[in-house]
């Protein structure tokens, strides 16, 4: 768990949110609920987890997936 | 949380809310956080951060269309296999865990499967045609984040769906589930025969305790890969619907806290819808994600081979290699290129960023290659307006 000091996460830092677990073991699915319901539900969601991003623990994952030698480069459009 | 660097920032796997959120660089630094090599310049691709995993390649329901072509005497791993996998994809970095099958619930002992992928820090998640599951059984799915029972509807549409009716045998399941605390939600596979009754299936899974629906486009796999696929799939004014046909579900189960999902292969269908096509940063800021083989996605076959996602074949990559080989195996590449090669007409799309071209799936067995979806409704009026590449749109 990572003990580093903390500051408060500015909303606009948080660039995508996916709710939920997706529970199919088939093909990855999204939560279609914000993209179509009142701005009140969003920006519930999006307060709860800017909260959640300033009190829950920090364990960092992945740690054996380091950049390689000669590896591709990620594409652009990797990113959300 | 799950915290785990990207070239952009960093995926953060949230417990309560449960969420995936992508944070920018500011974002991961205001968590005392630095990614230094991951957010060089040059950083390779990293390892997906949902995989599916087959745990059985065991079935007798028999399904017409099942996209897997499982049997009753497929084979199914031990445990420590599975946990042994499960090991690898912690390495990744992966943080959610869908288990699946064939059936899992052939095997007796999903409960260790479960506290198995938790005490590795992986969200496991369950997929279950849910027949012959009894209350005893459900129970021990609690440590399961979510169960999705496949649900296509009543009668009549279980049996288009699946070529018999078990709609009672999957409705058992979802109250089963409910009743154990289990969070439950119905996976609903649309084809041009069941469309019609999506308002009453969700409204039904619904009465039954699911809180949770996941939409699913019939795919040309497994068995479904036979011509019959061509009578089943989706209607192209279906298809072009799908935004609408959202909107007014979700405008009458949201409120009541029950959530629509889709699935990948049908993002290519809102490009039909003008409110979403005008707004594309809606769509990426929701965590709508499209075609994500080679990235976000990954599949583990039943052997222990990676797959880009479940309705294709394998690559050579083994999930014990999956941390360091995700990067260099040449056909997880292929899939990841498709969004910088893009041809028309996804390369001018607005929302090819999150669509990344459709399901590759339905690409290569209509159109024998890994092209753009050619059920999209933008590739259906390109193909038109130029009638030298025919495509059979109904």
């Amino acid at each position: 768990m990572s003990d580093a000091p903390r500051s408060p996460v500015d909303p606009r830092s948080v660039r995508a949110v996916r709710p939920g677990h997706g529970a199919s073991c088939s093909s990855i699915g999204s939560v279609v609920d914000t993209l179509f319901v009142t701005s009140l539900l969003g920006s519930a969601l999006f307060a709860a987890v800017v909260a959640a991003l300033g009190k829950e623990p920090v364990e960092v994952v992945g740690d054996e997936q380091r950049p390689a030698e000669g590896a591709g480069k990620a594409p652009d459009d990797e990113a959300p | 949380m799950r915290l785990r660097f990207e070239r952009f920032g960093a995926w953060a796997g949230l417990d309560s809310p449960p969420a995936v959120v992508a944070l920018d660089r500011d974002g991961v630094r205001a968590l005392g956080l630095d990614g230094g090599a991951r957010w060089r310049e040059d950083a390779p691709p990293t390892p997906p951060i949902e995989v599916h995993l087959a745990v059985t390649a065991r079935c007798a329901a028999g399904c017409e269309g099942c996209y897997l072509d499982a049997r009753p005497d497929g084979h199914e791993p031990p445990l420590g296999v599975l946990l042994a996998r499960m090991d690898a994809l912690r390495r990744a970095g992966v943080m959610t865990l869908a288990v699946g099958g064939a059936e899992p619930l052939t095997r007796d002992d999903l409960g260790a499967l479960a506290d198995g992928a938790r005490s590795r820090g992986l969200t496991p998640v369950l997929t279950t045609s849910g027949l012959g599951l009894t209350a005893e059984k459900a129970r021990a799915l609690r440590a399961f984040a979510q169960v999705n029972v496949s649900y296509d509807g009543g009668a009549e549409q279980y049996a288009e769906v699946r070529g018999f009716d078990e709609a009672g045998g999957a409705e058992a399941a979802v109250d089963a589930l409910a009743r154990a605390g289990v969070r439950v939600g119905v996976n609903v596979v649309l084809t041009r025969a069941t469309w019609h009754a999506l308002p009453a299936t969700l409204r039904r899974a619904r009465s039954l305790g699911a809180s949770e629906a996941q939409l699913l486009r019939y795919k040309p796999a497994g068995r479904a890969a036979s011509a019959d696929y061509l009578a089943r799939r989706l209607a192209p004014d279906q298809a072009r619907s799908l935004g609408e046909t959202l909107r007014a579900l979700v405008a009458e189960h949201a409120p009541g806290g029950f959530s629509i999902r889709i699935d990948c292969s049908m993002v290519p269908f809102l490009s039909a819808d003008a409110r979403l096509y005008a707004s594309p940063e809606t769509l990426a800021r929701a965590g709508v994600f499209g075609c994500e083989g080679g990235q976000a996605l990954a599949s583990v076959k039943v052997d222990g081979r990676i797959a880009p996602c479940s309705f294709v074949a394998p690559t050579a990559l083994e999930v014990a290699d999956l941390a360091r080989g995700h990067e260099r195996d040449p056909d997880l590449a292929r899939w990841r290129a498709f969004r910088s090669q893009a041809p028309e007409p996804c390369a001018s799309c607005a929302i090819v960023d999150v669509c990344k071209g459709g399901c590759k799936a339905v690409s290569a067995f209509l159109d024998g290659e890994h092209g753009p979806d050619p059920e999209c409704p933008r590739v259906l009026t390109d193909r038109a307006n130029r009638p030298h590449l025919q495509v059979a749109p109904g």
